[in-house]
């Protein structure tokens, strides 16, 4: 959700008002799996949320190319270790979480990619920032 | 008897020229604020606030940039932001 992300991050997520919670769809097969696991790799050094933004805006990359080779290129680019985080990746230490936020999300119910929940409330594709303000500032003016 | 008297002059000469470099010293540092006579506060100085705050011993209250603090929940789902928020914006999607 790269598009609206920013304004969300900038106007409820800085300020405290929002917590932003990624759960992985795998949606395409291997190559959506090894991204997943690049990025809860990452998340094991502190990284998530950077690697997260890098993978959004290298999706043609991904799409192209090795997504395993991709995801450490990128990852290269973050203050992490390297070493760890490809060992990470090779040996598929994330393999197993990621796959079992994916099935909760299927036991949820969830399939269109992207889907939002905000405090209960599902907003289902990919929507302007007014929608999710629409959303967010009843639940803020009520607390 | 001088020469018995000898080393307790060096030791009092010594002693006397080592005062005298401290002194020295701390003229100099007595004098370096003399410029603050002449200062003239263009905004007003918070100084009782800063006072009271540390005598109490705690820290001023600072700004939290959210977008510095992630973590990992109970479901060890990865998240951004205040880990109290009220509202939790839950991002079901995929990089491809």
């Amino acid at each position: 959700m790269l598009g609206t992300e920013p304004q969300l991050e900038q106007n409820y997520v800085k300020s405290g008002q929002v917590k932003l919670v990624f759960n992985p769809m795998i949606d395409l097969g291997e190559g959506s799996r090894q991204a997943h696991q690049a990025a809860a790799c990452a998340g094991e050094q502190g990284m998530f949320w950077p690697m997260h933004d890098l993978l959004f805006e290298n999706q043609s990359a991904l799409y192209s190319g090795d997504v395993r080779q991709v995801s450490k290129d990128l990852a290269a680019q973050l203050p992490l270790d390297t070493a760890q985080f490809n060992s990470c990746l090779d040996e598929q230490c994330t393999a197993e979480l990621v796959q079992s936020q994916d099935d909760r999300r299927r036991q949820l119910g969830i399939r269109t990619r992207p889907t939002f929940d905000v405090n209960g409330q599902l907003i289902v594709g990919g929507q302007p920032f007014e929608v999710f303000q629409a959303a967010i500032e009843p639940l803020l003016e009520s607390k | 008897m001088r020469f018995w008297l000898w080393p307790w002059l060096s030791s009092i000469l010594f002693i006397v020229a080592a005062c005298g470099s401290t002194a020295t010293e701390v003229s100099t540092v007595v004098s370096t604020p003399t410029p603050l006579a002449n200062f003239t506060p263009t905004a007003p100085i918070a100084v009782e606030a800063t006072t009271e705050t540390a005598s109490k011993g705690t820290p001023p209250p600072e700004a939290v940039d959210w977008l510095t603090v992630e973590g990992k929940t109970a479901d060890n789902l990865f998240y951004l932001g205040n880990p109290d928020a009220p509202v939790t914006l839950i991002d079901y999607s995929d990089f491809l």
